[in-house]
């Protein structure tokens, strides 16, 4: 993680920073990407008339850098490379692949896997996450989404992805960053070798990093989305699709569940380690249960308390249910987390209403170091999405005592020493600090 | 649109339009050239509207709708790759959409024609264009600018009068660089042509090429005003026009020039004169010189000025991008302004040259699915549809110039000097060509000789590449622009052989020697690079700012992309012209077809082709070939970049701080040492010929009288250079090439030739033999320069390679020209020893005998006697130089005397050498002398070094100081000792104070009693005397300094090459070494004996000797300390008294002219493709064969040495030549020093093999 990117979020969030609005919700919601488009590839918006300007064009509504600052800066244009690396090469003959970089289950998310017929002349998997693999196949508008008569709507409805939108943002970065029904990194490929994942939206957005400006230019076509909503749509996304994974996965018939839906340091750990379960662990389950990856459920239960203290009991009930579920059957499983899909979808529906005001926001900065003071935040991945939580908060109110986080960022430096505890007794600290 | 539907009637032949093959001879007939008068047909032209930047669908097909009824399909109907663009026809060609061809009519009916003619713009020259064929025309050129713009904007959208209409709408910044960038205005050509040869005094040039959208010459003014800094850059406040070329003064002042005299009233109509005759100039004062052609001179009537000539009339480099190719032969089609380089042409088959192209012929047909285009006629694309995988070929149609350009160097190829495979070449009866013939092959190539050669028919040159198989002596590209043919560049030893890739010799009888041999293409281009594939957008489109100077206009450089000994690349531009915000950022480019141009893998950087799709390669880094954990290391490398500076050890490895090297990136050019061979043109003939009129090529046009051919004597690849790049360029020591040196003749109106073969002197007053330092682009990885280019060879055996290197000059390409002169007991004679057509051979040379069959027989039957000589009577002439129009001589009791040789070859003059051209109360060239013994001149290249004075040649043209000792001839006399005569007087352009006197007599204790001959090398003296060698410093000219005085037995003759003297005395030929006068002493173990050795003529490996009784004798010096004698040639017993020899070269053989005393002169050819196949060697093996010869009317003592054209500097630092680029030079003495001596002054010396790898001994 890099903590510099991170805590320059706050300034970058701050220019942009004015009335969060959740716009665009209706087209977002729900129906996949719907992309049937052709993909023409990053050398048709590459154009020195056109994306691929080096410098900001002063005259413009858009800087017209994009394609610069994609290709320099964004690591999703060296996502398919990453798979002609030498780890790469290590995880495909872990996994017996003959190539990562033809692989299915790799190029999925490493590269804009459109199939053989949606592929423009000037198409190339090489361009790792190019310009469509997020706006959407370009085939259908590239001649018509510019010019005096162009408009976003038109774009929209012309099959443009509405990328400004947070729960479409959500789920398009998540489908790769958490998993969907297409895309998952498996328990095979993490033994293989593939890093553990970790993700909250508004941060990785900024840190990206974005290749627009939201001025008041973008506004007014656009909209705009405050750190904190974004992290809040974030959270409340994953949380859905978290459960949703966990549901399909459940249903196949191996001897084994997916293991990277749990946690992993619950197994992950040497064989001497001087164990000390938490209270709240000893609560829910009994010792050598697999522990599901509830980190987006338990900010999602903190966030939306802010609103709705009983709907957060529930989501908290029943992901303390699931957990107790986990020592049981898979049938008993299945039905927790069946149980707790209605509460998430309208835990998402309450969170994203409307935008965090301050005093929400004051009291979820609150709530999330009270949590975490009581030791309910328990493993590695809870504390990462504490702290990105903050960061968000802190961004949005261009908080410049964000570096008041700082040694609990230091916490996360070693998944191999995280101690939960000293995350607890760092967050007393800083609740009294208050 | 209205529209006089008059004349517009020729007619078009179309694939699919049957009329139009009845009436194919009838347009044929109908071809107007473009250089007579079409008039114009009246037409009003309905204004089309610019290019939208974006329309709808509906828009975009109303504007097409009409087109595509009969253009049903074309390849591209946006001409863009890009998806996104929207443009109907018109909106790019105009014209009217709206008429539509229904289904049922045929394409070939006059209905179809009529509605065509509705539809389409209609040009106001339509013979001219040959409406309505589309074909670009021949020869175009100035049609563009007399063309409405409307049509020119309906053939050709991107042409710059009418691409901000057509492409303005997205590419606006582009259009506004693309026309400031040297592309367009081609400043450099005028910049160069004009200071180079003394006609403007600015080397920041002041003119350039710019039109308006209507066709008339513009001033160009910077974007942005320069700031002193962006000027140290080479950026230029403004450039304008030269409309009418006869407005400039003549720069090149010859005695023709002068004002006075007896006039023979003008044939020419003059302008700015009231009187036509130009009585007014009869009003002449007394004294005045009696003997001139025309009224001529600064400000007087229709002045030319011949290199100017070349840039207007005599196609050399153009046409540029405002003008369209001339679409006539192999390698000339294409298009004008974007379309020149955007829309390809097919041009070549050579797929080096032409890429995924080459398999498209090189006739400029097309392969357009538009079924209207004829695919059988030349001057059409091959696709429309605009690319920017630009191959080589079509950047090679205006780079094709020898001396300016570099494609043909970086596909390996050079000039064609006409002799190599001569038989293939030249037809086997003798030409003679019609006026209308020579002037139908000179308009599409200049070259004199053309019109004699095969190579004059279209048909001949096309396949000359066809050839190869067939040829003995060379391989031709396939590429022919302006009608040029061009040879391969082998790998070759010193002597010629043919070298293969591991430096094996391949025999001359291989029948698959030129497979074996190393074709020296550069290395880029073997791995299949195209020029754009290291010239990127702003290379070729400029970036807004005007330049006078291409160096200047360039922003990549070897390190972005290969990085240093201690960096790997960043993939950023640093050239000179990348920004100073940090250059182009190369990583992010991407290729036609959507691939990143550069990408890192696995360690090493690939890029990828931007012409031959899928096609990459892997970039050679510096940093891992002087690394030696890298799989990449090469330790040649390694000891060439880590060197250190500490000449005694020569230690070299990784502990070398970067600071501590011998070869430190900040003061060298990578290819000061990674240039396989440059190309050396030894100089062009450019004869004016009054009485041929000819097209302008730019601006008004029109037609005017003179015209001069272009002809380039010698075009050789084995001399290299070293000189100091401009500041711009942070002064780094670079390879430097002669470029673009002239030699001028004038045939006026009476076919007189007013003057013949005379070198102008540059603004500078240095010598027109221009170099500059430049980019050769023949990289290469194993032939690269070694350490004995440069440096020392501990064996002794690169003198003359290190002259050459240096800058002094080898003298083996010197230039004769048409006269041999001769100095004699009792006379000077001028003896003609060459054609005066094109090519200019050698009477009975080996060209000679294939040029002129007719003429060859001819002189063979009259037993080979050259039949033409000029003389006046003389003193005792021991020594003698031709200068300009001047011939200087020493006649023993007659003292030092300057004879009028201005009118040599003018057959209206029945006395060619004279004393005077008018009384010698007013000119008096003569300084009396006791016995003027030999004389000898600073350089044999004219100069005038008050010309190089002021603020504007110190401060703003950045020139350096003359050293005063080229104000002054020498003078031995026997006793009087050296004499001094300022001799500026002749170069001047003022008749009337041609007086001479005496400088200054030297004889220091009698040091030069019985002086006899003498040589300068830089501010030394070399005398021969009574005492021996005698060593005088002339570093204060009027206060020389005895340095040195080494005995030899009756010593007769002296000659330098760089760091040895070789003198004839008694005992035969010595060796001095020199390399510190003040310890000069003899190397005794080197003599060779000879009975009677007089002078002699080093060329640079070989010595010859004129030796008495034995003829001429060859010795070889390439180890002087060795120096051993080959042979003696005797021209079976005709040489019988030999006392003086000169060598030069003509085209590409080596030739010998023996003062041969009772015998008169003789000439020698020493080489040849028949006596010597090794001929294109750095120093060939001579192989002597007797060509010609003549009695003289006194016996032959002594000879004029021919121009030196590779001497840029002498053996001080002196400058000699004028070096193009604006504050570039050649190496000054203590920078020539450092290449060989120590801090001591002790020479050092390099081994091109490591003896050991020494870094592993440590």
């Amino acid at each position: 993680m890099d903590r510099n990117r991170l805590l320059s979020h706050g300034t970058l969030a701050a220019a942009a920073a004015a009335v969060a609005l959740l716009a665009g919700a209706a087209r977002a919601a729900g129906e996949g990407d719907g992309d049937e488009a052709v993909h023409l590839g990053v050398a048709s918006c590459a154009s020195s008339t056109c994306h691929g300007r080096v410098t900001p064009d002063e005259d413009s509504p858009l800087a017209l850098n994009e394609y610069f600052v994609w290709s320099k800066y964004d690591h999703h244009a060296g996502a398919y490379k990453t798979l002609k690396g030498d780890w790469s090469r290590r995880i495909a003959a872990n996994m017996g692949l003959a190539d990562a970089a033809t692989a299915e289950e790799c190029l999925a998310c490493h590269a804009d896997d459109v199939p053989e017929e949606r592929r423009g002349e000037r198409f190339h998997l090489s361009d790792g996450i190019g310009c469509e693999a997020c706006h959407g196949g370009a085939g259908d508008w590239i001649d018509s989404h510019y010019g005096p008569d162009a408009s976003h709507a038109a774009n929209l409805e012309a099959g443009m992805n509405p990328t400004e939108e947070p729960v479409f943002q959500a789920r398009l970065c998540q489908s790769c960053h958490v998993g969907d029904d297409n895309r998952f990194v498996t328990h095979e490929m993490m033994a293989a070798g593939h890093p553990r994942l970790r993700f909250e939206l508004d941060t990785w957005l900024a840190n990206m990093p974005p290749h627009h400006v939201e001025d008041a230019d973008y506004e007014r076509r656009k909209g705009t989305t405050a750190p904190a909503d974004r992290w809040a749509t974030g959270v409340a996304v994953a949380a859905g699709g978290y459960l949703d994974i966990l549901a399909r996965h459940l249903d196949a018939d191996a001897l084994v569940p997916e293991l990277s839906l749990f946690d992993c340091h619950a197994c992950h750990r040497p064989m001497d380690t001087d164990v000390r379960r938490l209270a709240e662990d000893r609560r829910m389950m009994p010792a050598g249960t697999l522990r599901p990856q509830d980190q987006t459920l338990r900010m999602l239960g903190v966030v939306t308390a802010v609103r709705d203290e009983a709907l957060s009991d529930t989501i908290e009930r029943g992901n303390r249910a699931l957990h107790g579920a986990a020592a049981g059957s898979p049938a008993d499983f299945r039905t927790r987390l069946r149980a707790l899909r209605e509460p998430v979808a309208r835990a998402r529906e309450t969170v994203t209403s409307a935008p965090l005001s301050a005093d929400e926001r004051a009291a979820l900065q609150n709530a999330l170091l009270r949590t975490a003071a009581d030791a309910r935040f328990r493993d590695y991945a809870d504390a990462e999405q504490l702290y990105l939580a903050l960061q968000a908060l802190a961004a949005q109110d261009n908080d410049a005592r964000a570096a008041r986080y700082d040694t609990l960022f230091r916490l996360l430096e070693s998944e191999r020493r995280f101690d939960p505890r000293r995350v607890a007794a760092e967050a007393r600290r800083l609740l009294q600090e208050r | 649109m209205r529209y006089s539907p008059t004349d517009a009637r020729a007619t078009t032949r179309r694939r699919r339009a049957p009329w139009a093959a009845a009436l194919l001879a009838l347009a044929a007939t109908a071809v107007v050239h473009a250089a007579e008068k079409e008039e114009a047909v009246e037409r009003d032209y309905d204004p089309a509207p610019p290019a939208p930047a974006h329309q709808s669908l509906d828009e975009m097909r109303r504007k097409s709708a009409g087109c595509v009824s009969c253009h049903t399909e074309t390849d591209s109907h946006t001409m863009h790759a890009s998806e996104a663009v929207r443009l109907g026809c018109t909106d790019c060609h105009g014209g009217d959409a709206g008429v539509e061809k229904a289904a049922d009519v045929a394409l070939d009916s006059a209905e179809a024609k009529d509605l065509m003619e509705r539809a389409h713009v209609l040009p106001r020259y339509p013979k001219s264009w040959h409406w309505p064929d589309s074909a670009n025309p021949k020869q175009s050129y100035t049609l563009l600018n007399r063309e409405a713009q409307e049509y020119v904007r309906f053939v050709n959208p991107g042409d710059f009068r009418a691409a901000r209409q057509a492409c303005g709408a997205c590419h606006a910044d582009i259009i506004e660089k693309s026309i400031r960038s040297l592309h367009a205005t081609g400043a450099m050509f005028w910049a160069a042509a004009a200071y180079n040869n003394g006609i403007l005094p600015y080397k920041r040039s002041i003119l350039g090429e710019a039109y308006t959208p209507q066709g008339t010459g513009a001033m160009l003014e910077a974007p942005v005003e320069p700031t002193e800094e962006m000027r140290e850059h080479g950026i230029l406040d403004k450039i304008v026009p030269l409309p009418a070329w006869e407005t400039v003064k003549p720069g090149d002042i010859f005695r023709v020039f002068e004002r006075g005299g007896r006039i023979i009233p003008n044939l020419f109509p003059e302008t700015g004169l009231p009187n036509v005759l130009g009585r007014i100039q009869t009003l002449e004062e007394p004294g005045r010189p009696d003997i001139r052609q025309s009224i001529r001179g600064p400000g007087t009537g229709a002045r030319i000025a011949v290199p100017l000539i070349n840039i207007t009339k005599t196609r050399l480099n153009d046409p540029l991008l405002w003008f369209l190719g001339t679409n006539d032969q192999p390698g000339d089609y294409r298009s004008s302004g974007c379309s020149a380089c955007h829309v390809v042409y097919a041009n070549d088959r050579q797929p080096t040259h032409s890429g995924p192209y080459a398999e498209f012929g090189n006739m400029g047909r097309t392969q357009t699915a538009d079924p209207t285009i004829d695919e059988d006629e030349s001057g059409h694309p091959i696709r429309h549809r605009f690319s920017s995988a630009i191959p080589t070929s079509q950047c090679m149609i205006c780079h094709m110039h020898q001396p300016n350009m570099f494609l043909n160097s970086y596909l390996g190829y050079t000039m064609w000097d006409y002799e190599s495979d001569a038989p293939h070449m030249w037809p086997e009866e003798q030409r003679y060509p019609s006026h209308e013939r020579r002037r139908e092959v000179l308009n599409r190539n200049p070259e004199g000789a053309a019109p004699r050669g095969k190579w004059a028919d279209v048909d001949f040159l096309k396949d000359v590449w066809k050839m190869n198989p067939e040829l003995d002596d060379t391989q031709f590209a396939d590429y022919h622009g302006h009608g040029w043919n061009f040879r391969a560049v082998f790998k070759k030893d010193r002597d010629g052989n043919l070298l293969d890739a591991d430096g094996d010799i391949v025999p001359r009888d291989d029948p698959d020697k030129f497979d074996k041999a190393v074709h020296m293409k550069s290395i880029h281009a073997e791995v299949g690079m195209h020029c754009v594939d290291c010239h990127f957008e702003q290379d070729s489109h400029g970036n807004g700012h005007i330049y006078g100077e291409v160096a200047a206009a360039v922003e990549i450089a070897c390190k972005d992309c290969h990085g240093t000994a201690d960096a790997y690349p960043d993939l950023r531009t640093s050239g000179a012209a990348s920004s100073v915000t940090g250059g182009t950022d190369m990583s992010v480019l991407r290729n036609p077809d959507g691939k990143l141009r550069f990408e890192w893998r696995d360690g090493e950087l690939i890029q990828r082709s931007m012409v031959n799709p899928g096609m990459e390669w892997t970039l050679s880094l510096v940093k891992d070939s002087v690394d030696p954990d890298s799989a990449h290391y090469n330790p040649k490398s390694a000891r060439a970049k880590l060197m250190s500076e500490d000449t005694g050890s020569q230690h070299w490895g990784p502990d070398v701080t970067a600071g501590n090297r011998a070869h430190k990136d900040e003061e060298m050019e990578c290819y000061s040492c990674h240039t396989s061979w440059t190309t050396s043109c030894g100089g062009c003939h450019l004869p004016i010929q009054a009485n041929e009129k000819t097209e302008r090529h730019h601006y008004e046009g029109g037609i005017t009288r003179n015209y001069a051919t272009y002809n380039p004597q010698v075009a050789r690849d084995q001399i290299f250079m070293l000189g100091k790049r401009a500041p711009y360029k942070g002064g780094k020591v670079a390879p430097v090439r002669s470029s673009s040196a002239l030699v001028l003749s004038s045939t006026n109106a009476n076919r007189e030739h007013i003057y013949i073969q005379q070198a102008p002197i540059a603004a500078s007053g240095y010598s027109s033999q221009a170099f500059n330092p430049h980019f050769p682009h023949t990289v290469r990885k194993t032939e690269t320069k070694g350490c004995s280019d440069c440096h020392l060879s501990r064996e002794g055996d690169n003198n003359a390679i290190m002259a050459q290197t240096l800058g002094y000059g080898t003298e083996f390409i010197d230039f004769i020209g048409r006269h041999l002169w001769v100095g004699e007991r009792e006379h000077v004679e001028a003896v003609r020893v060459t054609e005066w057509k094109e090519p200019q051979a050698v009477k009975g040379s080996y060209l000679h005998r294939y040029a002129y069959p007719d003429w060859f027989a001819e002189h063979e039957a009259n037993d080979r006697r050259l039949e033409v000589a000029h003389g006046h009577g003389a003193g005792t002439t021991g020594c003698l130089q031709l200068r300009g129009e001047y011939l200087y001589t020493a006649g023993g009791e007659d003292g030092f005397r300057v004879f009028d040789v201005a009118s040599i070859d003018n057959k209206g003059f029945s006395h060619r050498i004279i004393t005077a051209p008018f009384g010698p109360l007013g000119h008096d060239a003569h300084v009396d002398t006791e016995n003027a013994t030999c004389m000898a001149l600073p350089t044999t290249q004219p100069v005038h070094p008050p010309r190089n004075q002021g603020e504007l040649m110190r401060e703003t043209n950045k020139e350096q100081p003359f050293h005063p000792l080229y104000n002054y001839a020498f003078v031995t006399d026997a006793e009087e000792g050296l004499i001094l005569v300022d001799i500026n007087t002749f170069a001047d352009g003022e008749p009337r104070n041609n007086h001479l006197e005496r400088a200054l007599t030297w004889n220091e204790g009698g040091v030069l009693d019985g002086a006899r001959y003498l040589t300068v090398g830089g501010h030394y003296l070399y005398v021969i005397a009574d005492a021996g060698l005698v060593i005088v410093d002339i570093d204060d000219p009027l206060e020389p300094r005895h340095v040195r005085t080494v005995p030899l037995d009756d010593g007769r003759a002296v000659a330098q090459q760089f760091r040895y003297l070789f003198v004839t005395d008694a005992e035969g030929l010595k060796l001095i070494d020199i390399t510190r006068p003040e310890a000069a002493a003899l190397v005794p173990e080197a003599t060779v004996p000879l009975a009677d050795a007089h002078r002699m003529h080093l060329a640079r490996t070989y010595a010859y000797v004129a030796a008495g009784g034995d003829g001429l004798a060859i010795v070889d010096i390439e180890t002087p300390r060795e120096m051993a004698l080959v042979g003696t040639y005797d021209a079976d017993g005709k040489l019988t008294d030999s006392h003086d020899v000169v060598v030069g070269t003509t085209n590409a053989s080596l030739f010998a002219y023996v003062a041969d005393g009772e015998g008169g002169v003789d000439v020698i050819q020493l080489t040849s493709p028949e006596l010597q196949p090794n001929f294109y060697g750095f120093s060939p093996a001579p192989n002597a064969r007797w060509i010609a010869g003549r009695e003289t009317r006194s016996p032959a003592l002594s000879l004029s040495h021919g121009l030196v054209r590779d001497r840029a500097v002498d053996e001080t630092g002196g400058q000699v030549a004028v070096f193009g680029r604006r504050g570039s030079r050649p190496l000054n003495h203590q920078e020539m020093r450092e290449l060989y001596l120590d801090d001591a002054g002790e020479p050092w010396y390099v081994e091109d093999q490591p003896p050991a790898d020494r870094r592993e001994e440590e």
